[in-house]
């Protein structure tokens, strides 16, 4: 069974960004949500990156201590974009699976998370008037670009 | 009678003047009137052309470096973006622009620096502006404030021709921008400036793309340019939205597909 035990040592990342500008803790508190870490240790997540903005305090408080060894960064926000971020979830033969892009409808993270070929978890941020975002997320999921979920 | 007189002679020079102004409006403007070319030169023009990008937030930047993958900087040799006071940010994606625009024509690592004039890739400058609306700024002072952006944009506008090193003294031959606030008052200068007839027509033509996240509504810089018909080109990136806008058969917008990379 050496194949299998080389399998488990495969990393596999999620990013979670919620926008830097509006903060969005409901999605934090979502992903950090009982049911789905356990999906996400099922599924052999390692890793669960965040661009929490604003937020950031928020989710050191409320970060569960039972993790299910999924190890759980964050951080606030990078002007430098989150390309590094999402390169990490780009499944690697012998090194990584490939991982999720989970991010409220920015197209600018859009954007990078399509050019990467990353599957992508939209969830639009309801709080924000504009519902132009809802609007891309929808067009987005008819075209089969992305996934659109919410955090109900 | 002399009141009278005096009286009639006003109201009859204003009407002179209000419809006269009319008729140069719809002359000036690209929506209700034919395209314009330079009289002096052959078209399609190959030689070198000036350009001003119109930089605004965060996210319309992002796209605009993306818009610009493409642009050859031998042919458009004089680059000027503009951008609000206060936004160093975006000062600062000028140069990153730049370094994308230039990594394929520069043996240099680092791009050519800003204001120096390089033999192949030709001359790049940021002007800045000032804001024509700062975030949480009272309702009553943004006429003032908005008049003061748009002079400077005037300002910049002739600055930008006056200090050409490539084209001396003509105006820039394209504005283009994807929709921040600045954008419609340096467009707004630029057809002030061809209203009295200090820029030629063929000048400073205006390309607007709207942003990929506009699916099925215009943002609000895009409504009001679509609505003031000031644009040469009006693109949008989604055909749905294309045709809701062009649904009466009137071709306001074009739709080419997806502008930024995918």
């Amino acid at each position: 069974m050496k194949n299998g035990a080389e399998e488990k040592k495969l990393s596999r990342e999620c990013l979670i960004s919620t926008g830097a500008t509006a903060p969005f803790p409901a999605l934090i508190a979502a992903v950090l949500g009982e049911d789905c870490i356990q999906q996400f240790a099922d599924l052999g997540y390692t890793k669960l990156v965040f661009q929490a903005g604003d937020a950031l305090r928020y989710l050191y408080e409320i970060k569960p201590e039972k993790t299910l060894g999924v190890e759980i960064e964050a951080f606030d926000f990078n002007r430098e974009g989150l390309t590094k971020q999402m390169k990490a979830c780009i499944g690697r033969a012998g090194k990584s699976k490939e991982g999720l892009v989970i991010c409220h409808a920015g197209a600018g993270t859009i954007l990078d998370a399509m050019r990467m070929g990353l599957p992508i978890i939209v969830v639009p941020n309801p709080t924000l008037l504009d519902n132009h975002q809802e609007e891309l997320a929808q067009e987005l999921q008819r075209q089969g670009y992305v996934l659109k979920s919410d955090v109900k | 009678m002399a009141d009278i007189s005096a009286l009639r002679l006003l109201v009859a020079a204003v009407l002179v003047v209000v419809t006269a102004s009319f008729l140069r409006v719809l002359y000036v403007l690209p929506s209700t009137s034919r395209p314009r070319l330079d009289p002096r030169i052959k078209y399609p023009k190959t030689g070198p052309s000036h350009m001003v990008i119109v930089l605004g937030s965060g996210g319309h930047t992002a796209e605009m470096m993306s818009l610009l993958r493409d642009i050859n900087p031998a042919r458009w040799a004089h680059r000027t973006y503009i951008v609000s006071t206060g936004d160093s940010f975006s000062a600062g994606k000028a140069y990153d622009i730049e370094a994308t625009l230039q990594t394929e024509y520069v043996d240099d690592a680092h791009p050519a620096p800003e204001g120096v004039t390089h033999p192949v890739t030709g001359i790049w400058q940021v002007m800045t502006v000032p804001r024509a609306r700062k975030i949480h700024q009272p309702l009553y002072t943004t006429p003032l404030s908005s008049l003061s952006c748009l002079i400077g944009c005037l300002t910049a506008l002739y600055e930008a021709a006056r200090t050409s090193t490539i084209t001396p003294f003509e105006y820039p031959d394209l504005i283009i921008t994807n929709g921040p606030a600045t954008a419609v008052m340096v467009i707004l200068a630029s057809v002030i400036l061809k209203f009295f007839g200090l820029a030629p027509l063929w000048k400073m033509k205006i390309i607007y793309v709207e942003s990929w996240a506009r699916v099925k509504t215009l943002s609000l810089s895009g409504k009001v340019l679509l609505w003031m018909g000031v644009c040469d080109k009006f693109l949008v990136q989604w055909e749905t939205l294309a045709k809701e806008i062009n649904r009466n058969g009137v071709r306001k917008v074009d739709w080419q597909g997806f502008l930024v990379q995918i």
